[in-house]
C-alpha cells in the first residue's frame, strides 16, 4: 500500500486513505450541500493528524473549492459584492484574532481540547437543530408553531433595525447596520481559524434568517465571503503556526473533487428532507464521537506540550 | 638466575594475557545496514538491520537512543467531573527523546543493577536520571511518560529480540531487525552494542544512524518552518490556480462527453467521474439544494 510522508503533519498516511477522506467529505458536499470543512477536521483527526495542523490544512484545500464555487456563482450574477466585502472585513479581524487563539492555545497545550470542544457544540447545537426542524417537516409539525410568528415583529428584527449605521444593499435588496454583517463575518472568521471550515454552514442560515437575504444571492455571496476567509487563514496558520500541510491539502482537493460529482449525482435520486436528516444524524455522530473522546478516561494521562 | 626466570614468566604471562585481552576486545563488531535514513516522499517508518560478531558466551545489549535532552509535557485531568483536558506543564530533564533497548536474554538476568544503572540499560536506569520541573518524578509521572512514549513507539525494551549463532571460529553472530516508526524525530541516533558476561559489560562498540529528510519532502518542511509567509502564499496561489482551472476543466470534460458516441469515448465516460468535476457543477447544484432546502423552511415559515 502506498503510504505518503506528509512534510508538515510529520505523519505518513497511506495515499488512498486521503484520497478516499477526501472522497468522502466530497461526496457529503456533494449530497447535502455542506462545504465539507466542518467534517474534514474531525476526519483527518481520527486518522492521527493533530487537531492544529488538520483544521489549517482544511482551511487550504478550501481556498481551491471556494475559488471554483466563487467563478460560478459570479457569472451567474448570484454575488452581492457590497455585503460579501463588508463579511470579509469582519472576516478578516475574525480570521486573525482566531489565529493569535489558535497559538495561545497551543503554548498553552488546550489547542486540542479547545478545537474538540468546538467541535462538540457546534454540531449538537446545528445538527440537533436541523434534525428537530426535519422530523417537524416530515410529520407536518412545524405548521402551527409558525402560524404563531405570523404578522409579528421578533425582537431580534426591532433590535437589527434600531442599529446604527444602516446601509442600503442593492443587490440583496435588504438595508441593515454596517455593524450586523461586520460582526457575523468576525464570528465566522475565529470559527474558521479554530475548527479549519469556511463557515458556510452558519453562514447560509444567518443570511437567510438574520440578514433575510434572498435565497439566490446567499450562497454566492457566502462562497464569495469564504474564499477571502480562508486565504486569510492558511495565510495566517502559515506564518504563525507553521501548521498547513499543503500536500495534504492537494491530495484532499483530488478527492473531494471526485466526491462533489459523485454526491451531486446521487442528490438527484434523493428526497430533501431524508438527506436532511441524513445530515443531521452525520453532524451529529460528529459531535457525540468527540464528546465521548472528551469524557472517556484517556489510555495516558500525559501528552507532549506544544499541542502538536 | 633465579629472579631472570621470574622476570622471564611474568613478561610471558602479561603476553599471553593482553593478547587474551585484545582478543577479547576485538572480539564485538558491529555492522549497521544504513548510516542514513532518508524521509521521503514515501516514507513510512523503515526496518534498520543491525549485526556483528561477539566473544562466545557473552550476552548482547542493543540500545538505540537520541541525546538526552529535556522535554515538556501536559498532564491531563478531569476537568469540572466532565472533561479530560489538558492541565500542568511538567518539564522533564535527563531523558532521550527516543530509547530503545534490545536484548538477547531477559534483561533482568543478564546485566547486573550497578552495570543496569552505569551503562544507562533498562527504563529503571532511566527513572534515576529523570529530573521533573516543578515537582518530582512521582511513580504514577514516570509511568504514564513511559506510556505516552511506548503508545508512539519512541520507547522500547524487549527481551530475546537478538539473535545469536555460534561461528566455526569460537564467536557469535548476532543479528537484529528494528523497526524505526515514522513518527520518529528526524535527528541523529546511537547505536550501541553492549557485550555482557556474568551481569557486568565487557566491551562495547557503537555506530551513528541519522533519520533525515531529503528531497520534496525536506523542501517544503524547510520552506513551511523558516519561511512561512512564502509557503503560506504558495500554498494559496497553487490551491486559487486549481480551483480556477477546475470549472473550465470540467467543462471541456462534459463537452467531450457530449460530443462522443465513439468508444474511446465511452471509454472516458467510465473513468470521467475519477476525472472531471470537482465543486463548480457540485457547487452550483449544493447551491440549488440549499436553495431549495431554505426556501422550502421560509415557505412553510411563512404558512
Amino acid at each position: 500500500m502506498m503510504h505518503i510522508y506528509l512534510p508538515v503533519a510529520h505523519t505518513s498516511i497511506n495515499l488512498v486513505v486521503i484520497l478516499l477522506i477526501g472522497t468522502g467529505i466530497g461526496l457529503l458536499s456533494g449530497l447535502f450541500g455542506v462545504g465539507g470543512g466542518f467534517l474534514i477536521t474531525p476526519v483527518l483527526m481520527m486518522f492521527g493528524i493533530s487537531p492544529v495542523v488538520a483544521a489549517a490544512s482544511g482551511a487550504n484545500q478550501m481556498v481551491a473549492a471556494s475559488t471554483s464555487a466563487t467563478l460560478t456563482h459570479w457569472k451567474l450574477g448570484n454575488v452581492d459584492i457590497k455585503m460579501g466585502l463588508i463579511l470579509i472585513a469582519g472576516s478578516f479581524i475574525g480570521g486573525g484574532l482566531g489565529v493569535q487563539v489558535v497559538k495561545v492555545l497551543s503554548a498553552l497545550g488546550n489547542a486540542d481540547f479547545v478545537i474538540k470542544l468546538t467541535y462538540v457544540l457546534l454540531p449538537l447545537t446545528v445538527g440537533g437543530f436541523m434534525l428537530v426542524e426535519s422530523m417537524k417537516t416530515l410529520m407536518g409539525g412545524s405548521k402551527g408553531a409558525t402560524r404563531k410568528q405570523e404578522g409579528k415583529e421578533s425582537s431580534l428584527a426591532r433590535f437589527l433595525r434600531h442599529l446604527p449605521m444602516q446601509m442600503q444593499f442593492e443587490k440583496s435588496n435588504v438595508t441593515h447596520s454596517l455593524l450586523l454583517p461586520v460582526f457575523i463575518g468576525i464570528a465566522v472568521g475565529v470559527l474558521a481559524a479554530i475548527m479549519g471550515v469556511g463557515g458556510g454552514f452558519i453562514m447560509v442560515p444567518v443570511m437567510l434568517y438574520i440578514l433575510k437575504m434572498p435565497m439566490r444571492v446567499i450562497v454566492g455571496t457566502s462562497v464569495f465571503q469564504i474564499l477571502f476567509t480562508v486565504i486569510e487563514v492558511t495565510f495566517l496558520q502559515s506564518y504563525s503556526n507553521h501548521s498547513v500541510d499543503f500536500v495534504l491539502a492537494l491530495i484532499m482537493l483530488i478527492g473531494s473533487s471526485v466526491g462533489a460529482y459523485v454526491g451531486t449525482l446521487l442528490s438527484e435520486k434523493l428526497d430533501t428532507e431524508q438527506l436532511k436528516i441524513l445530515l443531521s444524524l452525520l453532524i451529529l455522530s460528529v459531535g457525540v464521537k468527540i464528546l465521548v473522546e472528551l469524557i472517556s478516561r484517556p489510555l495516558v494521562l500525559l501528552t507532549y506540550a506544544g499541542g502538536k | 638466575m633465579k629472579t631472570k626466570w621470574i622476570v622471564i614468566y611474568t613478561l610471558a604471562m602479561l603476553f599471553v594475557c593482553g593478547a587474551y585481552i585484545s582478543r577479547t576486545e576485538a572480539a564485538l563488531t558491529l555492522k549497521v545496514e544504513h548510516r542514513t535514513i532518508p524521509v521521503d516522499t514515501f516514507y513510512n517508518g523503515t526496518t534498520l538491520r543491525v549485526n556483528g560478531t561477539v566473544g562466545n558466551g557473552e550476552d548482547i545489549l542493543v540500545k538505540v537512543s537520541s541525546p538526552i535532552e529535556e522535554e515538556s509535557f501536559m498532564t491531563k485531568i478531569k476537568s469540572a467531573h466532565l472533561f479530560w483536558m489538558n492541565k500542568d506543564k511538567v518539564s522533564i530533564k535527563g531523558i532521550n527523546h527516543v530509547y530503545m533497548l534490545f536484548s538477547s536474554g531477559k534483561l533482568n538476568g543478564i546485566v547486573s543493577d550497578s552495570n543496569r544503572d552505569k551503562y544507562d540499560l533498562g527504563y529503571k536506569a532511566i527513572q534515576n536520571h529523570m529530573v521533573a520541573s516543578p515537582g518530582s518524578v512521582s511513580e504514577q509521572l514516570f509511568t504514564e511518560f513511559i506510556k505516552l512514549k511506548e503508545r508512539d513507539g519512541m520507547y522500547v525494551v524487549s527481551d530475546g529480540a537478538v539473535t545469536l549463532k555460534a561461528t566455526n571460529n569460537g564467536e557469535n553472530e548476532f543479528g537484529l531487525s528494528i523497526d524505526l516508526p515514522y513518527q520518529l524525530p528526524q535527528q541523529r541516533y546511537n547505536i550501541t552494542v553492549y557485550g555482557l558476561r556474568q551481569g557486568s559489560v565487557v566491551e562495547t562498540a557503537s555506530e551513528e544512524v541519522e533519520i533525515q529528510p531529503v528531497g520534496f519532502v525536506k523542501d517544503i518542511s524547510f520552506m513551511a518552518y523558516n519561511h512561512g509567509g512564502v509557503y503560506g502564499a504558495l500554498s494559496v496561489l497553487i490551491a486559487l490556480i486549481a480551483g480556477y482551472f477546475v470549472t473550465p476543466f470540467i467543462s471541456l470534460i462534459r463537452r467531450l462527453l457530449l460530443w462522443g458516441g465513439s468508444m474511446p469515448i465511452k471509454v472516458l465516460r467510465m473513468f470521467v467521474p475519477v476525472t472531471a468535476t470537482v465543486a463548480a457543477g457540485a457547487v452550483r447544484h449544493n447551491a440549488d439544494a440549499i436553495g431549495a432546502d431554505y426556501s422550502q423552511t421560509i415557505v412553510k415559515d411563512r404558512g
